[in-house]
């Protein structure tokens, strides 16, 4: 089932390459083996032809570093295993760890003294790994009994019932089966754990406009084994949470900010050692506890809401943005690199059916699409105009947006269409359902044109003249 | 209108805390920037706020400031790079010593490279949204850039060339055995490997895509300076006329060179030196090398030097993986060897033969024929072949790992020589004729077999096995008749080889023969079982007579049938034999055609002489003239050569040969001979000799010329000439084959597959197959197509 031809071909490879779902599906229920770190089963899986192939594969496949559905247990795993920057606080075994993650995910790490001296290193690791939701939940090594008695005693039930779970299966499928059902069951523990972390914070936090005095900063972030201030302005007030390096290093804005040697964050390059930083040290000179910020205040009001948006998105994936939060967010996963947050308020704009109920202009809605290039928006307002063209000819705003957009191409030629005509026009057809390849040459579409299809033309044709009159009030040519 | 994203708007996104004015003062915020890079280049980042930098930069970005900054920015790097870090570097020049120099340039480097990542992440938006919307290298790119220009390669190059000319200096110190600061030039290279020529991708200049200052600069210097190095090394080697120096400097220059690469030159510029080297060391010299007289190639083979012949191998290989250069010089070295197997194998005979006389002075008088020394020169030979193809063999194991096209060449060299001429097929069947005879009789099996399967290499040599065939069948023929061969299982197994090597078609003549003395055996045994109770023998002779005969079926042996034969006078004794015997065959094998061959086999007879009785074994000949003319109590006791000729039909060369063998040759002088001399003529008058005397009994005659030996020029004519015509059988026979399957072939196909067919026994030239066809187009075998002259078609 596993062998390979001549060419290092396997049966499964050469089904993906070569597009056939139901024979990858039969392979993989009957055991084949998908493995990422192997050269075959990367070709398997880089190979495939169609996403849902991949798709198959990657669920089947039993060495998974990363789930890359699940970007926040991805990122919580790098952590542990692959760690961009030193944020890890406490040392167990050979492992650095994160005691705000561990104290999360299990009570029992919140108590003073946690030994583990007595406990065998495949054992740990198999308990860290699972704790950081790496997915590969790899016995090779451990002893089950030791790792049973772990589970009681951290209070990780789950952990245990898992590695029955996984025990109780005999053929490589099965056990690739159970292995993703206990993975999507750790992630959304862990998710609600987060989340209750997050509420937490939230309550936690601290509004005040001048600093926070020493006190309390240290009040405000020892409770969470927090590293760092937050402090935003939003609303008309200044406030401050107790956030972690580890979690805010998910932003490609954060994680420069805490590699680069600039000052902000610059006191852990002291209390690091071996990877591992003395937050304690840290908590008892509190006045340098670091604070940190949002980059674009001054530009935008930030509501109180789309901070806590974007906690949540940074600690555990939420993934709900309300529409009349959706711009603000826009902006803010715009600035901080943020590119999963930044489709998800872009998809959240663009289900909005009248903007004037989140008090936003239409035109300031193309604007922020082009300023962030979000082509999604830019489709969506083109749509919403040709939906309601009478009303926007009318509106002299209509114009201005007209000359913008007309003028985004440097050093315009007469001939270059304007991008936002060229939408409208292309909306208009769809809302008359006209067909504008020309329907009329083909003889089978002759016989539909009947009146309602003429009234239609006509109709489409009135709405292309009405936009054909303002370009040449305009003097453009498009 | 609107700065951003619709600040202005009536509809306003959540009114803006403040309304900032379009206008945003750029100098302002750039004066920060600007001040903060200054910060960063002089080490003080540590003070500077990361999100308060981030946030001017990207206040100015959303306000398309965005190529001001960016220009702004670039500039403010140039003029850093061009008035401090240039001039510090200047300064060093003038006053540090080299190293301190490349130390610095190499610092200042790195901290540049530090700067540029603490700028270009706090201008993240910038490269980000700026340079990517307009396709320009991002800030870190721009730093790179500038280093090269203002620094590197400003003022043609200046700072740039200085480096390089002290790098090259060092490579050139450390070439010659001085330990240098491998570190900073390892670290210097890797600068100019990442200083890039081609900043982005669409740019209009003609450096290829990928091309850096290294690559541009620095390696056509390094490459020239190594070139020079290398040539001049080359001559000062060459200068010994010594292969080993040579040799033994080559190698363990290269591996200095390699490691030397290995240590701070980029990989690709590791092949390209590794070629200028080889080219310089190795494809220049080497040929010249290996032909040196007293140091080269010559001398270590023959000294076996195995040490040396690696090392040359593994240098050729290094250039050509077909070994081309040693394979012409090897073929050069065979065929010399090959042409001394003469000289060396007379050479050794003569010091054989002079060591023997020191032994035993005694011996001096009993030369050896002319003829019985060609053979043993003719053995000598290919056992000295032998050796030299071991020798080769040896060396090819030893020193050049196997190498199957350096062994075709030595094998192709060893055929070309062997078929100069047709001696070598002779010497082969001589060889072994000998052996057979002779000299395996004191050998194990092993070493039999052995001898044996050396001897099939030299047959697998020979092209023309016709020509082998023809002498082994011979010497076989011999070997059989006259009973000399040591063992018959040696026999079989040697034709076993010869059958495995190239089919049975090949021995199933040898075998026939071997097959025709067992029969005759059997046959004799019955024979003379019948013979025993026949009063009529009894009678003639007085006593008991016995007869071997040895019944040859005439395809399978060599010798020819001839009309004198038949015509020979047998005495009494005989010519009873003689029929008794055929009528005994023609009862078992009625219809057969039985043709005597008295020129074989021999005779016992008793002789009385006045002093002694003997036994005398000699030639049929020989009895036939004693018994036919000098018979006890025949009156007549004298006669002359044309008498005994007259009696017994004997034809005259045979009778010269047999009666030197017993009226000559002084141990078996039966008859006396007058006038005495070597020579004997018509008037020649023999008679009994007396005064015979020997020491033994028993008395063997041996007749002059009847050991396989080798044949003199006109003999192997004569043996070329029978070939020839046994050739030309074989071809038409091939042609006639071939057609009367095909019915019509065109010519090239004919030629071809005849070659094919024949390539086991001979290879026929083109022109000689034609000559063939035109034959049988003539005898009517064969028509040409009245179309297509090309084409021939098989008349039935």
């Amino acid at each position: 089932m596993n062998q390979l031809d001549e060419w290092d071909y396997s049966p499964l490879i050469l089904a993906s390459i070569c597009g056939h779902e139901k024979v990858v599906r039969l392979l993989l229920e009957k055991g084949a083996i998908v493995n990422r770190d192997t050269f075959e089963g990367s070709r398997a899986i880089y190979g495939a032809l169609t996403d849902a192939i991949r798709g198959l594969l990657l669920s089947y496949d039993i060495t998974k570093a990363v789930d890359v559905t699940q970007p926040f247990a991805s990122h919580i795993s790098a952590l542990l295993q692959r760690p961009s920057i030193a944020t890890a606080d406490v040392r167990i075994g050979d492992f650095r760890l994160h005691r705000f993650l561990l104290t999360v995910m299990s009570a029992y790490f919140a108590q003073p003294d946690v030994d583990f001296s007595g406990t065998s290193g495949q054992v740990l690791r198999f308990l860290f790994e699972y704790i950081y939701l790496v997915p590969s939940l790899d016995l090779k090594g451990v002893d089950v009994d030791e790792l049973r008695r772990v589970a009681d005693e951290t209070g990780l039930t789950y952990m245990r019932v898992a590695v029955d779970m996984i025990l109780a299966q005999k053929s490589a499928a099965d056990i690739n089966k159970t292995k993703n059902t206990v993975q999507h069951t750790m992630y959304e523990t862990a998710r609600q754990k987060l989340k209750v972390l997050v509420d937490g914070i939230v309550s936690n936090k601290i509004a005040k406009d001048g600093r926070l005095t020493a006190a309390e900063k240290r009040a405000l972030v020892a409770p969470w084994h927090a590293d760092l201030v937050f402090r935003v302005h939003a609303g008309s007030r200044t406030l401050h949470y107790a956030v972690h390096r580890a979690i805010f290093s998910r932003a490609e804005y954060y994680l420069t900010l805490f590699g680069s040697g600039f000052h902000d964050t610059a006191v852990f390059a002291e209390l690091e050692e071996d990877g591992v930083v003395d937050l304690d040290r840290l908590y008892a000179q509190a006045d340098a506890i670091p604070e940190i910020s949002l980059p674009s205040s001054d530009m935008l009001e930030i509501s109180e809401q789309t901070v806590e948006i974007l906690l949540r998105h940074l600690y555990f994936d939420e993934a709900d943005v309300p529409p009349q939060f959706a711009m603000e967010t826009l902006v803010l996963a715009d600035a901080l690199f943020i590119d999963r947050l930044k489709t998800i308020a872009a998809i959240s704009l663009s289900s909005i059916e009248d903007f004037s109920t989140v008090s936003i202009s239409v035109y300031d809605v193309l604007r922020a699409a082009w300023e962030f290039k979000v082509h999604r928006l830019e489709d969506r307002v083109a749509y919403l105009i040709a939906q309601d063209l009478d009303k926007f000819c009318a509106d002299p705003q209509f114009r201005d947006i007209i000359l913008e957009s007309s003028r985004r191409i440097n050093a315009r030629q007469e001939f270059d269409t304007i991008e936002l005509i060229d939408d409208i026009r292309f909306y208009l057809a769809k809302k008359h359902a006209i067909d504008q390849d020309g329907g009329t040459l083909n003889p089978t579409m002759a016989r539909v044109e009947n009146d309602e299809y003429l009234e239609r033309v006509r109709q489409y044709e009135q709405d292309i003249m009405a936009v054909d009159r303002i370009l040449e009030e305009l003097g453009l040519n498009a | 209108m609107s700065n951003a994203w619709g600040v202005r708007g009536r509809t306003k996104i959540r009114p803006p805390k403040k309304i900032v004015s379009d206008e945003i003062d750029f100098e302002k915020t750039w004066a920060v920037i600007r001040d903060a890079i200054q910060e960063i280049q002089h080490k003080n980042a540590s003070k500077l706020s990361f999100e308060e930098l981030y946030r001017k930069a990207y206040n100015l970005v959303l306000r398309k400031k965005g190529k001001m900054l960016y220009d702004h920015v670039e500039l403010a790097i140039q003029q850093y790079l061009l008035n401090e870090t240039r001039m510090q570097l200047l300064d060093s020049l003038k006053s540090d010593d080299n190293r301190t120099f490349l130390l610095k340039l190499n610092d200042v480097w790195e901290d540049h490279l530090l700067s540029m990542r603490m700028i270009s992440d706090v201008l993240m938006y910038l490269d980000r949204v700026y340079a990517k919307e307009f396709h320009l290298p991002l800030i870190y790119d721009v730093g790179l850039k500038a280093f090269r220009d203002s620094v590197i390669k400003y003022n043609q190059n200046e700072i740039g060339m200085a480096a390089i000319e002290i790098i090259i200096e060092y490579i050139n110190r450390s070439r010659h055995g001085e330990m240098i600061d491998k570190f900073i030039i390892k670290a210097i290279i890797f600068m100019f490997s990442s200083l890039s020529e081609t900043i982005s991708m669409d740019s209009n200049d003609k450096v290829p895509y990928g091309e850096n200052y290294y690559l541009r600069y620095f390696e056509p210097v390094l490459l020239q300076q190594s070139h020079s190095y290398f040539e001049q090394k080359a001559t000062e080697l060459l200068a010994y006329q010594s292969g080993t120096i040579y040799i033994d400097n080559v190698m363990q220059l290269s591996q200095d060179e390699e490691a030397r690469i290995q240590l701070y030159l980029p990989d690709v510029t590791s092949p390209k030196l590794i070629e200028l080297m080889d080219n310089d060391l190795i494809t220049r010299n080497m040929e010249s090398i290996m032909k040196l007289e007293n140091d080269g190639l010559r001398n270590w083979i023959s000294e076996n030097n195995f040490k040396m012949l690696a090392s040359l191998y593994r240098l050729i290989g290094r250039v050509d993986s077909e070994f081309e250069m040693l394979k012409r010089q090897l073929r050069l070295n065979v065929l010399s060897n090959c042409e001394n197997l003469n000289s060396k194998t007379k050479e050794e005979l003569e010091l054989q033969e002079k060591n023997a006389e020191e032994r035993d002075p005694e011996k001096r008088a009993k030369k050896k024929s002319g003829k019985e020394s060609a053979t043993q020169f003719a053995v000598r030979w290919i056992q000295n072949f032998l050796d030299l193809k071991e020798k080769y063999d040896t060396i090819i194991k030893n020193s050049f790992e196997g190498n199957p096209g350096v062994v075709r060449e030595i094998e192709s060299s060893f055929s070309e020589f062997l078929n100069l001429d047709n001696k070598t097929a002779e010497y082969l069947s001589l060889y072994i004729d000998d052996g057979i005879k002779k000299s395996f009789k004191d050998k194990s099996q092993e070493e039999v077999e052995n001898l044996l399967d050396k001897s099939i290499i030299v047959f697998r040599f020979i092209k023309e096995k016709d020509v082998f065939e023809k002498y082994y069948k011979n010497h076989l023929a011999r070997r059989l008749l006259q009973q000399k061969s040591s063992s018959n299982d040696i026999e079989m197994n040697m034709i076993t080889k010869l059958k495995q090597e190239i089919g049975s078609s090949f021995t199933s003549q040898f075998e026939g023969m071997f097959k025709d003395i067992k029969t005759s055996q059997d046959l004799s045994g019955d024979f003379n079982r019948k013979l025993s109770g026949d009063e009529e023998i009894r009678k003639v002779n007085g006593r008991r007579l016995d007869m071997e005969t040895s019944i040859l079926t005439t395809t399978f042996w060599p010798m020819p049938i001839n009309k004198a034969l038949s015509e020979v006078r047998y005495p009494e004794e005989l010519e009873l034999l003689r029929n008794r015997y055929e009528s005994f065959y023609m009862t078992k094998y009625g219809g057969r055609n039985l043709t005597w061959a008295p020129n074989f086999g021999t005779v016992d007879i008793r002789i009385h002489y006045p002093k002694k009785t003997y036994e005398v074994n000699m030639s049929t000949y020989s009895a036939i003239i004693i018994l036919s003319c000098f018979r006890e109590g025949s009156g007549k006791q004298e006669y002359t050569f044309d008498e005994i000729h007259e009696i017994t039909r004997i034809p005259k060369p045979d009778l010269i040969r047999h009666l030197q063998s017993i009226s000559v040759a002084s141990r078996t002088r039966l008859l006396k001979k007058d006038p005495m001399s070597k020579d004997i003529h018509p008037t020649d008058v023999f008679s009994v000799n007396e005064q015979f005397k020997s020491p033994q009994t028993k008395i063997k005659v041996s007749t002059v010329s009847s050991g396989s030996k080798v044949e003199d020029d006109s003999q192997r004519s004569e043996t070329m000439d029978a070939i020839n015509k046994s050739r030309i059988l074989e071809t038409e026979a091939a042609v006639v084959r071939i057609m009367k399957a095909r019915r019509q072939s065109n010519h090239q196909e004919l030629v071809n597959e005849v070659i094919r067919q024949l390539i086991n026994r001979f290879r026929p030239q083109p022109s000689f197959i034609k000559q063939r066809i035109e034959d049988l187009i003539e005898k009517e075998y064969l028509a040409r197509d009245e179309a297509d002259r090309n084409i021939y078609h098989y008349l039935a």
